[in-house]
């Protein structure tokens, strides 16, 4: 195939040739076509990714990996790099190429592995979302590691990190962090509303008492609750809303992933969307919030990622944590980035060194400082003091004991936005039933595809 | 009757002016939002301020904080360069190929001529995003993912060039040719000799409808071009749209970046562009 | 003219009709049959040479890469699953009648274009009309109305998604300075898809503004120095002289314009994710999405044929009716 891009740009070349050579016209736009190709043809051998510039090849590898990570917060991706480039230079026979992908919050990532899947150019090694895993998985599109990793070392890691990468009892993924919701309150006006925050997973707060304190703190000019409903129409409302399904006894797929119908349209899982819609209907959250709503003290409450302490610190706010919110069954949301070994690869071995490096003690407590996020590993928890003491501790105790996977079915991608726009449906006050019913046939067809 | 005239005349400038207002208060609004610090913008935007570039004493780290940002925290300069290159690749070998092909279907006689005009014109219809993946994986086959060679060549043949040139073939005095022929100049020689240093307008128009086009790829090159060292402005500019922390002031100097290059190329080109689309519609 | 074309399309039924006038010798049809053989043979390879690099390209990076979708519209095609394709006959055809989605789809797309392409067309010509006169500042105007189109359609996008915002966008504090509570332009299911319009026509304007001008510039002055003559009211010079004139021109914007917005795609991708609820879904958006993000090739793919089938049909009958109205 390589020569038809050579012979096209031979004709290429020689049609502007072939014109009157007296003719200096023709001639300089001959000569600019010519360099043009010849730029492009030198540029087929550049490949490598952008750390490439901080090492040294040396020529002795033994092992060459192509390791692709999305584009997150620059913090974050500049301490991904700092880890691999220390990768590179622990390890003689091993060289690691990263690939920085954009990730614009929507698609961008997924796509560039889709179209990189289909013409079988996948990495050694990619960072994948948690609960994408599975689908992944289920393709062969990654594969299982648990010839690399004994149990002794699993049992490094939090549990819901090890339960996120398993799919059919086999282990495929690797995190360096977890993830969470807290929910998140402003000091001073709790106080100014003599409301008891909740210190502890035990004290965590009702449906009730969300619905009611969140009426008490809305005022004329803010909002009781934030629900981030400016992150757009996504994954992030699987993640943060999903346990309150859960909560309620309801769920969004059968245990075993192969069925929506009676799940996601259970009445419990319907409860749960109308108690979103109640909030919604009270006035006490809005479907457009600022995108600094509640670090700027416009909104009293809100359930966010881990991210938002570090913007509320930042703002300079009076802020606490508190735990996710239930109903009767104490869950949080889980499942984060982490990483997986393609089919792709022929050193299964050394992609599985290098995840275990980019998820060692060391990395997980670099990049939680980087991001705010809770590590991954045990042992980090341990040693990071900020998780041992109040409000950090909450969330240490909430990832240990109450977080819950997002379900593990290779009918994920379409699962996820069915959830989300439902969530979404019944913040605006749609008839949460029929949305509901609807997506039920969307992800009925895509698990058809997946049946033996 | 002359006070009429009058009359007419003010309110004519009137809703030119208005209309003006209504076409450039967004671009307006983002120079200057680009040049203020974030609780500037926001200050005011709740005024006519919004318009007004900031007072030297009121900014503090300098005119271009933004700008300086910007820079640092993304490799903007590589970006543009890199969307400079593909797109100055499209336009050159673009213009090459659809007005050979224009002034074919425009001049000779061949079988098949109507029919290839009607395959081309058909092609305009398809939406590009439904093929990508099959291109991909062509584009992937030849060996040219992560090259400028993956950016620019499955986009150099263009339909809607095509029908331009064409367009303006057929307007074009033929006696020129018949008098470069008796001179002895082959057909190729009378294309590159006569018709293209003639034919400016069409040339400036096709540049700028390409460069228009190309500078705002966007899915393509995210797929094709996934190396961060071959990355696009346009991608470059969701970086400031998605990425904590987003501030209005590096958003809007980002875009004021973005747009720069086609103010320019645009500038630059108005002359022949307004000539050259003068044959667009006169006969379709 | 074209005998030797076997399927003439639309549009080529004109392309050479200048000819007969011309004192072309190989080109006047008459004397056709006289042209020595090696002669209309040579044109013809000349003709092919000057075509082929852009056949080629578009053959190869458009026809061979369309066919493969139409391939795949038969098939189950699954992302994850590139190597395990199997033929499934019209299934995916008639899960597009069952595909809610795609149906709001289509009417969005519908509606989008039902108002987009008459409402750019009219402000198009409006301002064409308004500068196509002596005027003090005249490029300026030009350029301040054609500037939008130079911002390009992606930047422009983000722009007007931060100007919509609900909370502290420019166009809300601007109407709250008369009066007017904040809308929720983009977050409204009511209002997103018309906020798009606006700033579409007010993004696209500019492009076809200038080919109007172009097109009144070529309308002969002495047209309107007889309907001086004649006693002619502004009113009826427009009716009967501008109209008439623009019309080829008119005609072409508006299949371009057609075109162009049933391809609508970027504006709901940045600004809304086709959101709230759908409401700015549009078919390209829907067959991209299904595609990439769900992997559903199979699928996507036939949506594209069937998306491609409706807007050849729409054009072809948009070419009918033209050249019956024409006579």
């Amino acid at each position: 195939m390589k020569r038809l891009s050579y012979l096209l740009a031979g004709v290429l070349v020689v049609l502007m040739l072939a014109a009157c050579s007296s003719d200096s016209n023709a001639n300089s736009e001959a000569d600019s076509g010519n360099s043009g190709s010849g730029e492009n043809t030198s540029s087929d051998t550049v490949e490598t990714g952008s750390v490439e510039t901080s090492v040294e090849a040396t020529g002795e590898e033994d092992v060459t990996l192509d390791f692709w990570i999305h584009q997150t917060g620059e913090d974050e991706t500049n301490a991904y790099i700092e880890l691999i480039d220390a990768f590179n230079k622990e390890h003689d026979d091993i060289h690691v190429n990263a690939e920085v992908i954009i990730d614009d919050g929507a698609s961008a990532y997924s796509d560039s592995i889709n179209a990189a899947l289909v013409a079988g150019n996948l990495p050694d090694v990619m960072a994948v979302d948690g609960p994408y895993v599975s689908s992944f998985a289920e393709a062969g599109v990654i594969q299982p590691i648990d010839d690399y990793v004994d149990d002794e070392k699993k049992s490094q890691y939090v549990d819901s990190i090890i339960q996120q990468g398993t799919y059919n009892d086999q282990l495929y993924s690797l995190g360096a962090m977890e993830a969470s919701v807290m929910l998140y309150y402003n000091k001073d006006l709790l106080e100014e509303a003599g409301i008891e925050p909740a210190e502890s997973i035990e004290e965590a707060w009702t449906w009730d008492e969300l619905m009611e304190n969140s009426k008490k703190l809305t005022t004329e000019d803010r909002y009781g609750l934030n629900l981030f409903m400016n992150y757009g129409v996504g994954e992030w409302l699987t993640f943060m809303g999903a346990p309150l399904a859960w909560s309620n006894g309801g769920a969004l797929i059968s245990e075993d992933g192969t069925k929506v119908d009676g799940y996601l349209n259970s009445p419990e899982t319907i409860e749960a969307l109308n108690y979103v819609k109640d909030l919604f209907a009270e006035g006490v959250v809005t479907d457009s919030p600022g995108e600094m709503q509640f670090e700027e003290g416009n909104a009293a409450l809100a359930l966010g990622g881990p991210w938002i302490a570090v913007s509320a610190e930042d703002a300079g706010l009076n802020w606490g944590m508190m735990p996710y919110p239930y109903k009767d069954e104490k869950v949080s949301p889980s499942g984060s980035m982490a990483y997986a070994v393609t089919n792709n690869t022929e050193n299964p071995e050394a992609a599985v060194e290098l995840m275990k490096w980019m998820t060692n003690e060391e990395a997980t407590i670099k990049i939680s400082k980087a991001t705010g996020m809770p590590p991954a590993q045990k042992s980090a928890f341990d040693n990071m003091e900020k998780f041992n003491e109040l409000p950090w501790s909450i969330m240490k105790e909430q990832v240990i004991e109450t977080a819950h996977a997002r379900p593990a079915t290779p009918a994920y991608p379409v699962l996820t936005d069915a959830f989300a726009q439902s969530f979404h449906a019944a913040a605006l006050g749609e008839d949460v039933e029929s949305v509901v019913e609807q997506q039920v046939q969307r992800v009925e067809r895509e698990l058809k595809r997946f049946e033996e | 009757m002359k006070r009429k005239k009058g009359i007419q005349r003010i309110v004519l400038y009137v809703s030119l002016i208005l209309l003006t207002f209504i076409f450039l208060f967004p671009l307006v609004w983002m120079l200057v939002s680009s040049l203020k610090d974030e609780f500037q913008i926001f200050r005011d935007m709740k005024s006519l301020k919004a318009f007004l570039p900031p007072a030297p004493s009121e900014v503090e780290g300098g005119y271009f904080a933004n700008y300086i940002a910007a820079f640092q925290r993304v490799d903007l300069m590589k970006y543009i360069l890199n969307s400079l290159i593909y797109t100055t690749g499209i336009i050159v070998f673009g213009l090459i190929v659809n007005s050979m092909a224009g002034y074919a279907l425009a001049r000779f006689r061949f079988p098949l001529a109507g029919f290839w005009l009607g395959v081309i014109i058909a092609t305009l219809i398809i939406p590009p995003e439904s093929i990508f993946l099959p291109l991909y994986v062509l584009v992937y086959d030849l060996g040219w993912v992560n090259t400028y060679t993956g950016l620019i060549v499955p986009f150099i043949a263009n339909a809607f060039a095509i029908f331009l040139f064409r367009q303006f073939f057929l307007d074009f005095p033929k006696e020129l040719e018949e008098a470069a022929k008796i001179d002895g100049c082959s057909q190729i020689g009378i294309f590159f000799r006569i018709i293209v240093p003639l034919s400016k307008p069409v040339f400036a128009t096709v540049a700028i409808v390409l460069f228009i086009n190309h500078w705002n790829d966007f899915l393509w090159p995210l797929v094709v071009a996934s190396d961060e060292s071959m990355r696009t402005i346009q991608i470059g500019l969701q970086y400031f749209m998605n990425e904590p922390p987003i501030k209005w002031g590096q958003v809007m100097a980002a875009l004021t970046i973005a747009t720069v290059p086609m103010l320019l190329i645009f500038a630059f080109l108005q002359r022949y562009y307004v000539q050259g689309l003068t044959h667009t519609g006169s006969k379709n | 003219m074209k005998g030797n074309s076997s399927t003439a399309k639309p549009l080529t039924d004109h392309d050479h009709y200048k000819a007969p006038s011309e004192p072309s010798i190989k080109k006047v049809p008459p004397k056709r049959k006289k042209r020595r053989r090696s002669q209309a043979f040579q044109e013809a390879m000349t003709g092919y040479f000057f075509l082929a690099p852009a056949l080629i390209l578009l053959g190869v990076f458009l026809l061979y890469p369309m066919g493969a979708a139409f391939y795949y519209s038969f098939t189950d095609f699954y992302i994850l699953k590139p190597d395990d394709i199997s033929f499934i006959g019209f299934e995916n055809f008639s899960y597009i009648w069952q595909d809610a989605q795609f149906r709001q789809a289509f009417w969005n797309t519908v509606y989008f274009s039902v108002i987009v392409v008459p409402v750019q067309l009219a402000v198009a010509l409006g301002l064409a009309l308004l500068i196509n006169k002596k005027l003090k500042f005249r490029v300026f105007f030009r350029t301040a109305f054609f500037s939008p189109v130079v911002m390009s359609l992606v930047v422009v996008s983000i722009l007007w998604t931060f100007m919509y915002n609900p909370n502290e966008g420019l166009i809300n504090q601007l109407l709250g300075l008369i009066g007017i509570s904040p809308q929720p332009f983009l977050t409204s299911p009511d209002q997103a898809m018309n906020s798009i319009i606006v700033m579409s026509v007010w993004q696209g304007a500019g492009f076809q503004m200038m080919i109007f001008l172009a097109g009144l510039q070529n309308i002969p002055n002495h047209l309107y120095e007889a309907a001086d003559i004649d006693g002619a009211s502004n009113w009826q010079k427009f009716i009967h002289v501008t109209l008439p004139g623009l019309k080829n021109i008119a005609l072409f914007i508006f299949i371009t314009i057609s075109i162009a917005a049933f391809k609508l795609l970027v504006q709901p991708m940045i600004m809304t994710q086709g959101g709230p609820l759908g409401s700015t879904k549009s078919l390209v958006y829907h067959i991209y999405e299904t595609g990439f993000n769900y992997r559903d090739v199979g699928y996507a793919s036939a949506m594209a044929v069937v998306f491609t089938l409706i807007v050849l049909t729409i054009t072809i009958i948009q070419r009918v009716l033209i050249r019956e109205e024409r006579g």
